[in-house]
């Protein structure tokens, strides 16, 4: 019975010992998703999110790598209907937010008008849209 | 050691163990929830079926700061609520001290449930978890009215957190069979039955208005995959879950169940059946409080593989099942023999 008392207790504050460790990730969010990306490299929500954090801070080409690294992910057709729509609207929108930033206007306009005709009342994509349409020379 | 100090004792490393997130950022969804706080969206926002309470309290503390550490502060603080309430149920249940304490301390403690408390979006599963435990107490304390107003409560509480709430009612049922073992089988059925038709009616309610009128493309909900697959993706979810409680690494914000051979998918969905049919005939045989902690289990992960939600269950959908677990932790410690854990406390 005292072994059976002793291996509980260290089991159970082994379990705090790895909640105290673990909770620390929670404060950096590129920490979060890289993690959630080397555990389920066929994800690509994980690319999309880590594509958001690069563009909000600043890092256009990481985003970019990051947005294609999704898109890859979509187009291999692996995952559910539903959950490849989604990834594949917000990486399409956020490569034609990003083309439009860098002035690859042609490249914005389509990939909103890709947008469009699966979710015509995206009403972000199509001010995107005219955005890069009004910008194109 | 007394039963008091012994759980302060629990609460105060709790907390300590939760100290990081009071200084963590808002992640993932958080975004949308705290967005959404701007007086101009309260009225859309507050008429979401199904998870009034949980916007109503991101709203009330969105009056007073948009700080995400006092989000995480409450996360925190319901978790330890949840962990004190299921402290006295068990009590109620087992007695003693040790008991009680080794299943508050497995709740609270687990990295399964880090995840429920770390992210705000999770709060929800905070406050059904805590809304159901409250209602497990007052069906222990029925005849007094601090039970019958904890039932109610605890009942209002989990069904107006999040649509998973509405399983407070066939917990309730249980709970109440299984304290008053030599009820005869017509009165059992009938709340039973009563029970499923009232949650069945408000999740189709939850269900229809929450994911159909909400989300602007909700043609495109259906999926390619058919029932069958759905539920094998969600038993896989499962099994991954018992695996992180036996060995406790290897979290991520979005695991992908999808990942698994779709025949291990399939051995993960008949494995669970057995092991639910076995659960359910272990408490028909005996109603004991350890089958009761078991079938919480089964029946909190129930509604997911009766409606397609799009996503395999993540690691704070555990939350809700932990409970039961609990439950399961403090039973077998109690039949261990009279204070199990009392000399090494």
């Amino acid at each position: 019975m005292a072994g059976w008392r002793l291996g509980f207790l260290v089991w159970v504050c082994a379990l705090a010992a790895l909640t105290a460790w673990r909770t620390p990730i929670w404060r950096d969010e590129v920490a979060l998703w890289t993690e959630s990306a080397a555990r389920a490299p066929d994800k690509p929500r994980s690319a999309v999110n880590l594509g958001v954090l690069a563009q909000q801070r600043g890092d256009r080409q990481e985003a970019r790598r990051q947005y294609l690294i999704a898109e890859a992910l979509v187009e291999r057709g692996t995952r559910r209907c539903r959950e490849r729509e989604d990834t594949w609207v917000y990486t399409t929108f956020n490569l034609a937010t990003l083309d439009l930033i860098e002035g690859r206007y042609t490249d914005a306009s389509q990939r909103a008008r890709a947008i469009l005709t699966q979710f015509p009342a995206f009403d972000a994509a199509r001010r995107l849209e005219r955005a890069a349409e009004a910008a194109t020379p | 050691m007394t039963s008091r100090l012994g759980l302060w004792l629990v609460l105060v490393i709790t907390t300590a163990i939760y100290a990081p997130v009071f200084t963590a950022p808002f992640v993932y969804e958080d975004a949308n929830w705290t967005a959404d706080l701007a007086p101009s969206h309260r009225p859309a926002r507050f008429a979401v079926p199904g998870r009034g309470l949980t916007q109503w309290t991101y709203q009330v503390q969105s009056d007073v700061s948009l700080r995400s550490g006092t989000f995480h502060g409450v996360n925190v603080g319901l978790h330890l609520l949840a962990g004190t309430a299921l402290y006295m149920v068990l009590s109620a249940l087992v007695g003693g001290t040790s008991a009680p304490l080794a299943g508050v301390a497995v709740f609270l403690w687990h990295p399964l449930n880090s995840q429920a408390v770390a992210y705000v979006s999770a709060r929800a599963d905070l406050l059904v978890a805590l809304g159901v435990v409250g209602a497990i107490w007052g069906v222990l304390h029925r005849r007094t009215l601090a039970g019958l107003v904890a039932l109610v409560s605890g009942l209002s509480m989990a069904v107006l957190s999040k649509e998973i709430g509405l399983i407070a009612f066939p917990v309730v049922a249980l709970a109440w069979a299984t304290s008053r073992p030599r009820v005869p089988w017509r009165g059992l059925t009938a709340l039973a039955v009563t029970a499923a038709g009232v949650g069945w009616w408000l999740a189709w309610y939850a269900q229809w208005f929450t994911w159909r009128a909400l989300i602007a493309y909700s043609a495109r909900m259906a999926t390619t995959s058919g029932r069958l697959d759905e539920a094998a993706l969600q038993a896989t979810a499962f099994w991954r879950w018992v695996r992180l409680f036996v060995v406790p690494v290897g979290f991520t914000i979005d695991p992908d169940p999808w990942s698994v051979p779709a025949v291990w998918r399939l051995v993960a969905l008949g494995a669970l059946a057995v092991v639910a049919g076995g659960v359910g005939a272990w408490w028909l045989r005996c109603r004991s409080w350890a089958a009761f902690g078991a079938l919480v289990v089964g029946v909190s992960i129930l509604p997911r593989f009766l409606w397609s939600t799009g996503e395999g269950m993540q690691e704070h959908h555990a939350y809700l099942p932990m409970v039961g677990v609990a439950c399961l932790v403090a039973v077998l410690v109690h039949r261990l023999g009279p204070g199990a854990l009392e000399g090494a406390l």
